[in-house]
């Protein structure tokens, strides 16, 4: 009986309030807040910037139809995302193939830290922007160019990182390889990478948020396709409607990006 | 000549700070040898360059007359605090010790090693499990049961049960001995690696443990310029039984002189 009364207590309480609930009316909160402000900003300093409301009617037309290919300056929003990711991922990858394998000799090189550290200080402030001529001067073509700038933008957080990660494997570690003999390879693969394997995904996941974010930026400069391009051709057409709901899109495909990463590490983690 | 492990005139000095000075030690081979002495003076410093984990600044070490270079596998550590990998399953601790000391055994002996020593420590059970999720005791096993797959010619052992609560450090000391007899009872293990004498190195600061697991205590000086203060033989026959030990008089004898040694003639002195 007694089993039973407190069973019976203990979900009514549970009933009381669930937390997913709290959470997901904070959520609701906090963006019934930030779009009030918008809606005031835009109606009273920035009369020209759509407000919340045209922008998601704006959002919702280009995702209730986000295939549509109508030639080359006339694509679905799906279609232009997919090229931009398709751009950041290829321009991530190479940076990450640039800077894990060197993020690793810095971190295991005093020396190599010594001698590489003010080169990755002076080159990592450098803007997306800056780089753009740099990549159509050395690969001659505008989408090389957008991956290159992604990759020299997005490559320093992993680079850094890694080798911080790899600089700080502990005596004790290092110790166990040497008293069991590990080959080098084994060295990387059981006790360097694994150990540095929470700093190498913090890495990633900033270094996907920086290629995300510039993304715009070069695809602005490069056109063509992918968002960057369109909310730069919708900024042309005076159509500030669709410029806001892209926004609204690139903030949530980033959100996902980071999520995913930020998943990875918390089970690493664990 | 003679001497198995021999160390002779060893010092080592980190900057001006003189830790270990002119340490000279002769270990046959069989013997179960324990240092003892205060925390800091000195004792983990000279088992690490018996390791080959720190270079002697002077002085030499030999193993079977040849002078030490850096680690080896004809040495197995036990560390003090264990030293497992965290992202490595128990058995792929022990597995991968193997895999990179027994180049020439294959896949499937290196896995049946790695088997029977997870086995004799009773580990095997538990051989999916991560460090993070056994008990100390549990992560000693295995780290001694690593130590012990690579068939070394010396175990050094580093305050190996010092973080341990009293219950399970005497059951670990019982096991140790029998563990090393039992690795070389086993009729594979045996035909793998012959039936050489084991040699035994240990740290410790726990007179009892120095006692019952030693043939030779080696009572060191407080730090800095740590050295031999005294070597004293433990006297009790083999195999020992806890219980009739603790009774024994040589015991009580012995651990009133080590407790002498360690609280009056090589005591605390208070730095200026």
């Amino acid at each position: 009986m007694q089993r039973a009364a407190l069973f019976g207590r203990s979900t009514r309480k549970k009933l009381k309030a669930p937390r997913w609930i709290w959470s997901s009316l904070s959520v609701v909160v906090g963006f019934l807040l930030f779009g009030a402000v918008w809606y005031l900003l835009s109606h009273t300093v920035a009369p020209r910037v759509p407000d919340p409301l045209a922008t998601l009617q704006t959002f919702l037309e280009l995702i209730r139809n986000p295939f549509y290919d109508n030639g080359p300056n006339d694509k679905g929003i799906a279609i232009q995302l997919g090229v931009s990711l398709l751009r950041v991922f290829a321009g991530f990858l190479l940076g990450v193939l640039i800077a894990l394998p060197l993020g690793v000799l810095v971190g295991s090189s005093e020396l190599l830290r010594g001698a590489l550290n003010p080169v990755i200080q002076l080159l990592r402030p450098v803007s997306p922007l800056a780089w753009f001529p740099v990549g159509l001067a050395a690969f001659a073509a505008s989408e090389k160019a957008a991956v290159f700038v992604i990759a020299i933008c997005s490559l320093w957080p992993t680079l850094i990182n890694t080798a911080a990660g790899i600089a700080s494997v502990p005596e004790d570690y290092k110790n166990v390889a040497r008293v069991f003999r590990f080959s080098p390879w084994k060295y990387l693969t059981r006790v360097l990478l694994p150990y540095a394997l929470v700093y190498i995904l913090t890495g990633f996941r900033l270094g996907l948020g920086i290629a995300w974010m510039v993304i715009v930026a070069a695809e602005m400069l490069s056109g063509g396709t992918g968002v960057g391009f369109f909310i730069w051709d919708s900024y042309n057409a005076l159509d500030l409607n669709r410029v806001m709901a892209a926004i609204l899109l690139v903030g949530l495909v980033g959100w996902v990006l980071d999520s995913v990463l930020g998943y990875a590490l918390r089970k690493v983690r664990v | 000549m003679g001497g198995y492990l021999l160390l002779s005139e060893v010092s080592k000095r980190f900057g001006s700070y003189v830790a270990v000075e002119k340490f000279s030690l002769r270990v046959e081979q069989g013997e179960v040898v324990s240092l003892i002495g205060h925390s800091g003076c000195g004792k983990s410093t000279v088992l690490s360059m018996v390791a080959g984990l720190s270079r002697p600044t002077s002085g030499r070490i030999t193993l079977e007359g040849r002078e030490l270079d850096g680690p080896g596998p004809d040495r197995g550590v036990v560390f003090q605090n264990y030293s497992l990998l965290p992202w490595l399953t128990v058995y792929q601790n022990v597995y991968e010790a193997v895999d990179s000391v027994h180049r020439d055994l294959t896949a499937e002996d290196k896995a049946r090693v790695a088997e029977k020593f997870l086995r004799i420590v009773r580990m095997w059970e538990h051989r999916y499990k991560r460090p993070g999720e056994v008990s100390g005791g549990m992560k000693q096993r295995t780290a001694l049961a690593r130590a012990l797959a690579i068939n070394p010619k010396l175990l050094l052992l580093d305050e190996p049960f010092g973080a341990l609560d009293a219950l399970t450090r005497t059951t670990l000391q019982d096991q140790l001995l029998n563990i090393w007899n039992a690795a070389f009872e086993d009729a594979f293990l045996r035909a793998l690696w012959g039936e050489e004498q084991k040699t035994i190195l240990l740290v410790t600061h726990d007179i009892d443990e120095a006692i019952y697991l030693s043939d030779r205590i080696v009572v060191m000086t407080n730090g800095p310029r740590a050295t031999v203060g005294e070597v004293v033989e433990v006297g009790l026959e083999r195999p020992r039984d806890r219980k009739r030990v603790l009774e024994h008089r040589t015991y009580v004898e012995l651990k009133e002189y080590l407790l002498y040694l360690l609280t009056e003639k090589y005591g605390r002195q208070e730095v200026a």
